[in-house]
């Protein structure tokens, strides 16, 4: 995927102190997995979970919309054939951060060809979701930066 | 469930049609209130399918469910077996038949 660039415009002056997550680039230009298979595959369960963690705790002071986004998002985590072409993946060999993009970016594929409006408006809701996992897989409070952004919100 | 169907198909296994009249259809915050209730029936097996011409689909599954892709008007055919069956098609198609508890808006 190409790198897009973002052209943004200064509404006031602000000063952003914090560590830095490349997202976009993450799941593109990650080195290829220092762990073994069981290692990546520990590594992606440990940041579904926390990315379920970071949805459950959203879900509770959202309104009734982004409820339901997070809702379906948590459901997306909890079903096994969300995550099940992630896990052959890392066997293998594939990093936990590919494999769980790859995954998620064959179910975008789908949503994206959908004839119905909304249908299609649901493959932001797997993107976000891609995103938080992977930023949870890189770790660190840097995945906040992106929080704030994200249609989940 | 009419007992000439229940002649017709295999012992325990559960079946019905309904009409999906959710104005949006099968959309991801009914498919969310499905799955869930699905799996209130851990013994049953619970499939899906919106044309009668394509694969059954685990009503388990979100990414499945939403996968059907199923509009409003569409006829939802249910089927499970094992564990609660009965039970489980008949909650299924309530639910459905309730607009997934939803007001129209």
């Amino acid at each position: 995927m190409a790198e897009t660039v973002r052209q943004g415009r200064g509404a006031s002056p602000g000063l952003a102190i914090g560590p830095l997550v490349r997202l976009a680039g993450v799941a593109e230009t990650e080195a290829p997995p220092a762990g073994t298979p069981a290692e990546e595959a520990a590594r992606l369960a440990a940041a579904v979970g926390r990315a379920k963690a970071e949805l459950a705790v959203l879900a509770e002071g959202g309104d009734d919309e982004a409820g339901a986004i997070l809702a379906f998002q948590l459901e997306l985590l909890d079903d096994p054939s969300l995550l099940a072409p992630a896990r052959a993946a890392i066997e293998e060999g594939a990093s936990a951060s590919l494999a769980l993009a790859g995954a998620i970016d064959a179910e975008i594929v789908g949503y994206e060809a959908a004839e119905d409006e909304y249908f299609r408006a649901r493959a932001a809701d797997l993107k976000d979701l891609k995103e938080r996992v992977v930023a949870a897989l890189a770790g660190g409070p840097g995945s906040r930066t992106y929080r704030t952004a994200a249609p989940s919100s | 469930v009419s007992t000439a169907d229940a002649c017709a198909r295999p012992p325990g296994v559960a079946r019905a049609e309904v009409r999906i009249t959710h104005p949006t259809g099968l959309h991801a915050r009914p498919a969310v209130k499905l799955t869930k209730l699905a799996k209130g029936f851990p013994g049953a097996t619970i499939r899906l399918r919106a044309d009668p011409a394509a694969a059954w689909v685990d009503a388990k599954s979100i990414v499945k469910v939403m996968a059907l892709k199923a509009r409003t008007g569409i006829r939802l055919e249910l089927e499970a077996e094992g564990e609660g069956a009965e039970a489980a098609v008949a909650a299924l198609k309530a639910l459905v038949e309730r607009d997934f508890d939803e007001g129209h808006g």
